[in-house]
């Protein structure tokens, strides 16, 4: 076996990225330390040193694609033009495309196994404060026209981003078709009245559901 | 024998035998830990030991991945 001298960064990186893969395409109860050991030419020894469990790890690589996905959204948001409702149309947009790829599909699915909800629930946690800045400063845009009014953008961006992604996330509630829509139908209005937003001016949501 | 030897079988055995690995590779790292520190904590002779694990490399990779 080769061994290559790596500084501790990107070795890390390294197995988060050879681990995400695995867990993707072998799931992530059969993928195995060896698995990632034969993937990287590292001994086991070194991958117990930078994450001391399975578990460890899934949450690194969790992490990562999460900071990647609020990259993506961060870069989207700073290149669009408009007002607040147009650019909150856009982000919810881009947010809806990403979740059907199929990468996501896979990691998501493996996700919602029940041995994984604890994961599953910090995934969604840390999903709801990396991105809430970015709502945060739309609906304070959204201010600044005078088509909103909150006092606690950041609060507010939590709450509702908390309400709607825990609320319809099907792999916490197995809602029936007609419960889940139930909850889509009220979203709208529920988001108008915490900003004081126009009636109607986010029925955009339900295309995007 | 001036260590009394645990005479426990079974999974709380292998349990305590991961238990103290984990304890083993946290402080000294996995290079540096031998099967012989090893029934040192855990009071067992080798022969109890490979009955669970057939390696201290399989030892690590159950630690790692079981919960």
């Amino acid at each position: 076996m080769v061994r290559v001298v790596k500084k501790p960064d990107e070795r890390r990186a390294d197995i988060i990225a050879a681990a995400g893969q695995l867990f993707l395409s072998k799931g992530y109860d059969s993928a195995t330390m060896k698995d990632v050991m034969d993937h990287l030419h590292i001994a086991k020894g070194t991958i117990y040193h930078y994450f001391k469990s399975k578990e460890e790890l899934l949450e690194a690589v969790i992490t990562s694609v999460a900071e990647d996905e609020l990259r993506r959204r961060k870069a989207l948001v700073d290149s669009m033009d408009g007002s607040a409702l147009e650019r909150l149309e856009q982000l919810i947009a881009a947010g809806a495309d990403r979740s059907r790829e199929d990468d996501h599909e896979a990691l998501l699915e493996d996700l919602h196994k029940p041995a994984n909800a604890g994961m599953h629930i910090r995934l969604l946690a840390k999903v709801v404060t990396m991105q809430a800045p970015i709502y945060a400063a739309l609906f304070e845009q959204g201010c600044e026209e005078g088509i909103f009014t909150v006092a606690r953008p950041l609060e507010c961006a939590e709450f509702l981003l908390s309400g709607i992604q825990f609320l319809t996330d099907m792999g916490i509630y197995g809602w029936t078709p007609e419960q889940l829509e139930r909850r889509w139908q009220a979203f709208p209005q529920l988001i108008e009245s915490q900003l004081k937003a126009p009636q109607g001016s986010f029925s955009f949501l339900l295309k995007y559901r | 024998m001036l260590i009394k030897l645990q005479q426990e079988d079974g999974p709380e055995l292998r349990g305590r035998i991961k238990e103290a690995a984990c304890a083993l590779f946290d402080a000294n790292g996995f290079d540096n830990t031998t099967v012989a520190d090893l029934l040192v904590q855990v009071r067992i002779d080798e022969q109890r030991f490979y009955a669970y694990f057939r390696s201290l490399d399989e030892l690590l990779e159950a630690v790692w991945s079981e919960l």
